[in-house]
């Protein structure tokens, strides 16, 4: 892009090279020889924007139309803001530099509730009307996606179109028809009801909502006959031949990825109940170790990265895994990329062949138990043991790791007191481990336990159950922190506040909406950053608006009750989440899909795996 | 083991546009990643991490171009030069360019001085920068350590000013030894709040008989 315009800007702030564009890699198109141009918009800062994998799929399936050019966008970092807004220059793409108020659609990826005073901070700096009502035909289309839009409700009112599930075929869709619309000059409200047909599909302003007068929903229905009343995910079936991007850009500057990432597969066998991908991820669709085999081989050759991070839910529940890193080690080696891989099962296959695919620099090794106890793990379906556990960490000792970071997680239901020293005790009993066993001297161990707060999510099975409230979660924070006595154990715990916000978002309905633009008037962005977190702020912003946030994140909804989130179908069925909930509370657990399928709603919609399964 | 036999290239780039707000260390990397996708038989060094032996003459500031910078990457085989640069250039992003690419025929610690082309924005004619730069010229240099107020008069081997629409050009000649370089940007620094800006490029590296570096 030309950056003729905002010179004196970028010679004042952070790393200007988040504002300029033109790494290797960029794709250009004239302007001037497509219909569509769409930028997307990633509502964080180039670092991680650039590092996520779902932009770089869904760019490269609108760039692959050669009448639509899509271009990147991301958040302005606050210095950043300050200027453009100071010399009032708007939000632009990095590729042409062309204001976003000017391109045709404008799509923003949901990927955390944090991001949502982004998105709306987005338009405003971008100088677009923040309220689709607000919007015609005259101003971009704004469209959403991403894990979070399976509840589009809290950001209903800023956004025109939500696209439910995977966007790779029903994102062209959408913009083939927006182009149709486009060229015939018919008005956005005309478009807004063809698009609520395309399968995926949600168009927030066409459906009514009441409440009743205890504030909770009691009717939510479209206003039109055509306007279907539930809005079915879209999601890919065959990942072999789903379209995945081998070139992209490569940064300047350092990214939090900053390396190839190579999708596995997608979903996961496993029903933890706490997690939402593995619900609304399913069913499990893996590519095959030849396909992925020559989409690493392509990508290094267009990248010229030397690391392959292979990104999956559950990685080492890929069935193709052994053959996978035979074939890629047979020639990363001699290239001298290292491979690595996400977070571990525990129990978890940790062979000769898996020890060479973990980067041999990486010293560290983390595994998420979730829970403490054996009882607690049950309930939340963390179908492993404690032997599992130790016999996973003695393996990791036996070949000289000495730091280990183990997942936790606070505010679980039927969680007591005991659950939570289990977590010490848990840890305690590593430590011992490791002094049990002949070791090189002088290394000392060290175990790291991270704990989260719980957020309840929808479309998992704790989506009815309300959250500790912060003090809760706070007094417990403070009860595991008295129960560590050894220095050999590092404990971090997460901000219960921040936790707090994310589940009236997750949990929350559209009258919502006010709150995020309240809260954006008054300054608020960067939400999930320490120093934009304000959590006083967001207090005054509720009281403002009238809002009690913890009707959405503390209160426990009914069975019965008409959920915010009712009318997307996940392919998951509400009965057995409800199952689910039941069975966590009678301490049972259900098993992963490969052993035994429990019928989740998917059988008859695209899972290859309930036939086998059933068959055991 | 017999030795490994390597092969010092050293490659002519050009460093414009928006790849001035790339530090050093960005640069270093987009480099790297380039020679890697170019397909050259690269060298690295042995041992526990191994990596290229990339070393650069005397890399830019940020927000200063480069039309002349020279870079030395060792191979494992003698290449035609002529195709190595059109080989890496072809990998790297368009702001950043390959010239050319030859054998060396001086070391980089024979670097001496180096030229600039300074676009100031000023109301200042050329004669006043000319002669604000004429006496002592005493700065305040940051080092890791300190800082102190030195005379950089020493470090400008000559200068000349034109006039042009909206400012002066300044084209110094300015200290670049390796244990003497001179950041231009020390001279808009001199010359205080009349200059409201400054677009610098480096134009050229010169030995010391102000020979091209090559
Ligand atoms: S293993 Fe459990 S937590 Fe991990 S993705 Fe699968 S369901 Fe979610
Ligand atoms: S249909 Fe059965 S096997 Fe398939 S995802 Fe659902 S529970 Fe698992």
């Amino acid at each position: 892009m030309n950056t003729d315009r905002i010179k004196h800007i970028l010679a004042r702030v952070e790393k200007p090279g988040r504002y300029t564009g033109g790494e290797y890699g960029e794709l250009i198109k004239d302007k001037n020889a497509v219909d569509l141009r769409v930028a997307f918009c990633f509502p964080d800062t180039y670092e991680i924007g650039m590092s996520n994998l779902g932009m770089k799929i869904l760019r490269d399936c609108l760039n692959a139309k050669d009448w639509l050019w899509c271009e990147r966008c991301f958040a302005p970092w606050d210095d950043m803001e300050r200027e453009m807004r100071r010399e009032g220059v708007p939000l632009y793409a990095l590729e042409s530099g062309d204001d976003i108020k000017d391109f045709d659609i404008a799509a923003f990826t949901l990927q955390y509730e944090l991001c949502y005073t982004n998105v709306v901070n987005m338009l405003s700096l971008a100088g677009i009307p923040l309220f689709a009502a607000e919007r015609d035909e005259s101003h971009p289309l704004i469209i959403a996606g991403g894990a979070c839009a399976y509840n589009p409700e809290p950001m209903a009112d800023f956004v025109d179109v939500f696209s439910i599930g995977e966007g790779e075929y029903a994102l062209v869709e959408l913009c083939k028809l927006y182009r149709e619309y486009k060229k015939a000059g018919r008005p956005r409200a005309e478009f807004l009801r063809a698009a609520a047909k395309i399968k995926g599909m949600y168009v927030p302003s066409l459906y009514e909502v009441s409440y009743g007068e205890d504030g909770r929903i009691s009717d939510f229905r479209s206003k039109y006959e055509d306007v279907p009343e539930r809005i079915e995910k879209t999601f890919l079936t065959d990942m072999d031949s789903a379209p995945f991007p081998t070139c992209y850009e490569i940064p300047y500057i350092d990214t939090v990825h900053d390396r190839m990432v190579l999708e596995v597969f997608r979903g996961c066998i496993r029903g933890c109940r706490f997690c939402q991908a593995g619900i609304i991820c399913r069913p499990v669709r893996e590519k095959s170790p030849e396909v992925l085999d020559r989409q690493a081989r392509e990508m290094y050759k267009r990248t010229g990265y030397n690391e392959i991070s292979m990104c999956s839910l559950s990685i080492s529940d890929y069935s193709g895994l052994e053959g996978l890193l035979e074939r890629l080690l047979g020639w990363t080696e001699k290239e001298r990329i290292n491979l690595s891989l996400p977070s571990m099962r525990i129990d978890s296959f940790y062979g000769e062949l898996m020890e060479k695919a973990m980067n041999v620099r990486q010293s560290g090794l983390t595994f998420a138990p979730e829970a403490g106890t054996q009882r607690l793990r049950d309930v939340i379906n963390k179908n492993i043991s404690e032997d599992e556990i130790m016999a996973g960490c003695a393996a990791a000792f036996d070949r000289g790791r000495t730091a280990l970071k183990l997942y936790f997680m606070n505010g679980l239901p039927t969680e007591t007191d005991d659950d939570i020293r289990g977590i010490a005790t848990l840890a305690q009993k590593i430590v011992d481990l490791y002094y049990s066993k002949k070791r090189q001297k002088g290394k000392g161990v060290t175990v790291t336990v991270s704990v989260s707060c719980l957020v309840p999510k929808p479309f998992t099975p704790f989506q009815w159950m309300g959250q500790d409230t912060v003090d809760e979660l706070k007094r417990k924070q403070l009860l595991l922190k008295e129960c560590i006595t050894t220095r050999k154990i590092v404990y971090n715990y997460h901000d219960s506040e921040v936790s707090f916000l994310e589940a009236v978002f997750a949990r929350g309905d559209r009258r919502l909406s006010a709150a995020i633009a309240e809260a954006v008037r008054r300054g608020q962005r960067f939400d999930s950053w320490d120093e934009f977190f304000s959590y006083s702020t967001w207090t005054q912003v509720f009281e403002a608006v009238g809002i009690d946030p913890a009707f959405y994140a503390n209160r426990s909804f009914d069975y019965d009750e008409r959920l915010p989130w009712d009318h997307i179908d996940c392919g998951v069925t509400k009965e057995f989440l409800r199952r689910e909930a039941e069975l966590a509370v009678a301490e049972t657990t259900t098993p992963d899909c490969r052993s035994r399928c429990s019928a989740c709603g998917l059988q008859d919609k695209g899972c290859t795996l309930w036939k086998k399964g059933g068959a055991n | 083991m017999q030795p490994i036999v390597k092969y010092t290239l050293r490659v002519c780039w050009q460093k414009k546009g928006n790849a001035k707000y790339i530090s050093h260390l960005d640069t270093q990397r987009t480099v790297t990643r380039a020679l890697v996708r170019s397909g050259l038989p690269l060298y690295y060094s042995q041992g526990y991490n191994p990596h290229l032996k990339l070393v650069f003459a005397l890399p830019v500031s940020m927000y200063q171009e480069a039309l002349y910078d020279l870079f030395d990457i060792d191979l494992l085989e003698r290449v035609d030069p002529a195709a190595a640069a059109e080989a890496i250039n072809s990998a790297l992003p368009e702001d950043m360019t390959v010239i050319s690419a030859a054998y060396p025929v001086k070391k980089f610690k024979e670097l001496v001085f180096a030229s600039y082309d300074m676009r100031l924005d000023t109301a200042l004619s050329a004669a006043e920068v000319t002669e604000m730069l004429a006496g002592e010229v005493r700065v305040e240099k940051k080092s890791k350590k300190k800082c102190q107020v030195v005379d950089i008069s020493p470090m400008i081997k000559s200068l000349t000013a034109e006039d042009t629409e909206g400012g002066v050009i300044l084209r110094p000649v300015l200290s670049a030894a390796p244990d003497a370089y001179l950041n231009p940007k020390y001279l808009v620094d001199f010359l205080g709040d009349k200059v409201k800006g400054c677009d610098t490029v480096r134009t050229m590296l010169f030995d010391g008989d102000m020979e091209p570096l090559k």
